[in-house]
């Protein structure tokens, strides 16, 4: 049986007059690699702010695990947001601390974890997205993008997260670096079973994707396997499929 | 339970995550290491990261049977925990390390101040009118309402603070002395010099380094703009211009503070206040204060500007420079106003 992790459904969202989504609705499964894909402004960003509780939802629902986030008591919403990791998309961490100590940090307010267990909890993430230890007690303002990147996701990763938000990882991100952020997502979901989803406009990242939802006009005009996406019916994914760097990545493969 | 020993096989089982990272780990302590032979992960529900670092540190030397093949991965992913080697910096070479670059510091101040005056001599026409009219409105016209109130808050200050003693000998009529002679020689120069360090060194260090961050002055530079004599010049005439008639301003509002005060607690009626600053508010003493204006000014803007140009290309050192930038003008004007008591005395002004 398919187990659902995240269940959107008939989302609305409105600033002011102007709806941003008009009954949206969508499904991610546990341990898959899901893409949120759509034009600028078409309410991706706004669907992410929903999904961390950091924006009220106007109408609809938003099902965590089965239970409706917008009908959470405080201390449940407390527990629910220990589950979630986050990516910002200039990769934010505590710019006072060292990369290491914002990991620990993290560990200890999170789940009141020893201090050895957490220096060696930050050590084994650095490492496992494959940076360099002397990073541990690097500021993140003294790190390259790529690197700084990388750090905010072993932040994001510090207390294995149920489910870990990505918005935009790749963007500003060399050819090569951004291949290999996409190799260590992939990664990450087939072996740790953690479920991914991120806000993409890198086409390149799709390919690595188990399931991509398209953002157009306020509804998920389509969701599914990335080679869906030539056979569909919506003047923007046929834009987005008939444009030469989409050809060409396809034929690619 | 997360533990369960049957026929000498230890179980393990449940979750095995952070969550339950403290439980666990209390039970595997008081576990006795002679009562199994090997360890069996068929119960296992979930394995995180948490829960195989535990096993990596209790269960080394035993066999894992029936484990999956990723809860495998996932523990040998946990055993590799890399050695961190910290730098040894011992205090000495700390010491002089510091020592040294204060004084790189300010060479470099000296040498980047001698660069912009050479660039603006270069520059000089290509210097916008339209900039430094909005300069010196920023600079000065705007200055205005906090140095008024400062300056009259000082004068009623003083008058108030001294009028006590002056009435105990008598001496009513010398508050005059006391306070335009303090006001026009000390005060008020330290005031404008203060508010201008805390309003316009600041917007300057955090103007240019913005500009820096999101390059605008490798722009002007590309584009055979001097940075320095379209934005750094106008700041700096501004205020050089400005200080000297801001400190004249507060000088008249601080006598005119200590002119209420003196009415109504010692009694020196305006007109009397008057005729007596007449006769001891000379024009040297006038003069003394003036003349600290425009270096002040000229210190103020140069820190500022200094400062904004040593912002790094990224955001958060904006915030480091502006408080650095505040600190030193503060220390600056202050060392430089002590500087011109021990001249003035040397002269005999």
């Amino acid at each position: 049986m398919v187990r659902y992790i995240v269940e959107v459904e008939n989302l609305v969202s409105k600033y002011g007059e102007k709806v941003v989504h008009k009954g949206l609705n969508l499904k991610i499964k546990e341990g898959e690699l899901y893409a949120i894909v759509g034009g600028s402004g078409a309410g991706k960003s706004t669907l992410l702010r929903e999904l961390l509780l950091l924006r009220k939802v106007d109408g609809g629902k938003i099902l965590f695990k089965g239970k409706d986030i917008t009908k959470l008591s405080q201390k449940e919403i407390d527990e629910l947001k220990k589950r979630i990791g986050v990516m910002f998309q200039f990769s934010t961490m505590l710019s006072s601390l060292t990369v290491g100590q914002n990991i620990i940090y993290v560990i200890k307010k999170r789940y009141n974890i020893d201090d050895k267990t957490a220096i060696d909890m930050a050590k084994i993430k650095l490492n496992l997205v494959g940076l360099n230890p002397d990073v541990f007690f690097m500021y993140p303002s003294e790190l390259s993008g790529g690197m700084r990147k990388k750090a905010s996701l072993a932040v994001a990763l510090s207390t294995d997260p149920d489910i870990l938000f990505l918005d935009e990882p790749t963007s500003g991100l060399d050819p090569i670096s951004a291949e290999d952020f996409d190799t260590l997502v992939r990664t990450l979901v087939d072996t740790t079973g953690i479920t991914i989803v991120q806000i993409t406009h890198d086409l390149a990242s799709l390919l690595f994707t188990d399931t991509v939802a398209v953002i157009s006009e306020g509804l998920i005009v389509y969701e599914g396997n990335p080679n869906g996406l030539l056979n569909v019916e919506n003047k923007w994914v046929k834009n987005l499929t008939s444009t030469l760097r989409f050809r060409r990545l396809l034929n690619g493969k | 339970m997360f533990l369960e020993i049957k026929d000498r096989v230890l179980y393990i089982k449940d979750y095995w995550t952070v969550e339950n990272y403290n439980k666990i780990k209390k039970q595997v302590k008081v576990l006795s290491k002679k009562s199994f032979d090997y360890v069996d992960a068929s119960e296992l529900e979930k394995l995180d990261f948490y829960g195989a670092y535990l096993i990596n540190n209790f269960f080394k030397e035993y066999e894992i049977r029936n484990i999956s093949p990723s809860y495998e991965k996932i523990i040998s992913m946990s055993k590799e925990i890399p050695q961190l080697s910290k730098k040894k910096s011992n205090y000495l070479s700390l010491i002089v390390e510091s020592v040294y670059k204060k004084i790189g510091d300010y060479f470099q101040f000296i040498s980047f101040t001698g660069e912009i005056l050479v660039d603006i001599f270069r520059n000089i026409k290509s210097i916008e009118a339209r900039t430094l009219f909005k300069e010196l409105e920023e600079g000065g016209i705007k200055a205005l309402g906090i140095i008024t109130i400062l300056s009259f808050l000082i004068g009623v200050v003083i008058a108030y603070q001294s009028s006590k003693m002056l009435a105990t000998f008598g001496a009513n009529i010398f508050i005059v002395d006391l306070v335009s002679v303090s006001l026009a020689r000390e005060l008020s120069p330290l005031i404008v010099g203060i508010i201008m360090a805390g309003r316009s060194a600041s917007s300057f260090t955090a103007e240019i380094g913005l500009m820096k961050v999101s390059e605008e002055i490798d722009f002007m530079k590309t584009l055979g703009i001097s940075p320095y004599a379209c934005v750094v010049f106008p700041k700096i005439l501004s205020l050089v211009f400005w200080l000297p008639i801001l400190i004249t301003y507060s000088l008249i509002l601080g006598i005119l503070g200590a002119m209420i005060v003196s009415d109504f607690t010692l009694g020196v009626p305006p007109n009397q206040f008057f005729h007596r600053l007449t006769e001891v508010l000379d024009f040297d003493h006038y003069l003394a204060g003036i003349v600290k204006g425009p270096i002040f000014g000229l210190t103020v803007a140069l820190i500022g500007v200094y400062e904004g140009f040593k912002v790094q290309q990224k955001a958060e050192s904006v915030g480091f420079s502006v408080t650095k930038s505040v600190v030193r003008t503060l220390f600056a004007i202050i060392v430089i106003d002590a500087l011109f008591s021990v001249v003035y005395r040397w002269l005999g002004i």
